[in-house]
């Protein structure tokens, strides 16, 4: 194929999902990132960590609202925040003053990894980046950010995920674990 | 039976993207694939399965048993009509202890008839409506035993189909009588058969 006829696309977009399946993925989307923001903004607002980042409102379209594919299984979920969170604390600390090379480093990295370590998870890329633009209370954890919120945020998540998305006859939760 | 014409289509080969995009629409919940994607993805497992079980069927999965054979001393006249009769272009010659002694096949008839120079049904009208005579007529008396191709190629019911199919290639030959280790018929596999189960494998 030409290179300008791939452009063009060769295919249909898949079929929209069931009224079911978009209740369901509401359900879950709303407990997921409900608890993470709970403990975020309710339990933790007075210590040193976080527990709610930007990109699992990108994991939660993953675990609540397409359950079935590989990116959103837990290997993936879990694997993909906690390296990709190590790898942009790294290159934050490593490549600071030069704030574009280190965002562009995490990302690019953090991709290169998880597909290595067969966790690719979309939102992993968020997280890489969000370890370099921060907040201060970010920087200040350091890699602890792979722990809380990275890790520990996609525990629970992971967790509501498994109670609702089996709760449907048609669904089922994870596809597979590692 | 190798008067049947083109190989099968590989069944994957028909699917169409609507045909994807219907059945992803009886699966509840988002399919995190493309129709394109899928079809290729099913195009290539259903190479490798076909690959796999070339690779590891015996002979005896797909040949035929009720195989339609001759007695070394059935008349020409009689084999002839079999063949015709059951649409088949050769037959293995067995004794009556049903040990394949030999195959008799289009080409044994040819080699034998008229000037012995004909390699095909249309050599052999030239030939004849050049002569003006019935070249049939030199075989008449003769027996399948007389003419048959022997020693045989035969494989043990114990062979895998791969190995059939490359003997076949390898001889130019377009049946395999299967026999037991006594030599005895079983059945018989031929190059049709073959090609008309697994189609991609360059058979024909």
């Amino acid at each position: 194929m030409n290179y300008f006829d791939k452009m063009r696309g060769t295919t249909t977009s898949p079929p929209r999902v069931s009224l079911s399946e978009i209740f369901w993925s509401w359900i879950g989307a709303f407990l997921g990132i409900g608890a993470v923001a709970f403990i975020n903004y309710n339990l933790l607002p007075q210590s040193d960590l976080l527990m709610l980042i930007g990109s699992f409102g990108a994991s939660a379209v993953l675990i609540y609202g397409a359950i079935k594919s590989p990116l959103a299984q837990p290997r993936n979920l879990l694997g993909g925040h906690i390296l990709s969170a190590l790898i942009g604390v790294a290159s934050y600390k490593m490549l600071a003053p030069h704030m574009w090379l280190a965002a562009a480093v995490a990302v690019a990295t953090a991709i290169a990894v998880m597909h290595l370590t067969k966790t690719l998870h979309p939102p992993g890329g968020a997280t890489a980046l969000i370890a370099v633009i921060g907040s201060e209370k970010i920087y200040a954890m350091g890699y602890l950010y792979a722990i809380v919120p990275a890790g520990a945020g996609a525990c629970i998540m992971l967790v509501i995920a498994l109670l609702v998305n089996n709760i449907p006859k048609t669904r089922r939760y994870p596809e597979f674990w590692w | 039976m190798s008067q049947r014409t083109s190989p099968a289509p590989n069944p994957a080969e028909l699917l169409s993207d609507e045909d994807v995009y219907e059945a992803m629409k009886k699966i509840p919940g988002y399919l995190d694939i493309s129709a394109g994607d899928f079809k290729e993805l099913y195009l290539l497992a259903y190479e490798h399965a076909e690959t796999r079980l070339y690779n590891s069927l015996r002979v005896t999965e797909i040949m035929t048993r009720e195989v339609i054979t001759v007695l070394p001393a059935t008349p020409l006249a009689e084999a002839a009509a079999r063949m015709a009769k059951h649409h088949i272009t050769g037959l293995p010659v067995v004794q009556e202890d049903g040990t394949v002694v030999g195959i008799l096949s289009e080409r044994d008839f040819f080699r034998n008839m008229g000037d012995g120079s004909q390699t095909s049904c249309m050599a052999l009208i030239a030939n004849s409506l050049a002569s003006g005579g019935c070249p049939a007529l030199c075989i008449r008396g003769t027996t399948a035993g007389e003419i048959m191709t022997t020693p045989v190629v035969t494989v043990l019911e114990t062979a895998l189909l791969h190995e059939a199919g490359t003997l076949m290639r390898e001889k130019g030959i377009n049946r395999i009588p299967v026999t037991d280790t006594k030599n005895r018929l079983l059945g018989i596999l031929t190059r049709s058969d073959l090609m008309h189960a697994f189609p991609d494998k360059g058979i024909s």
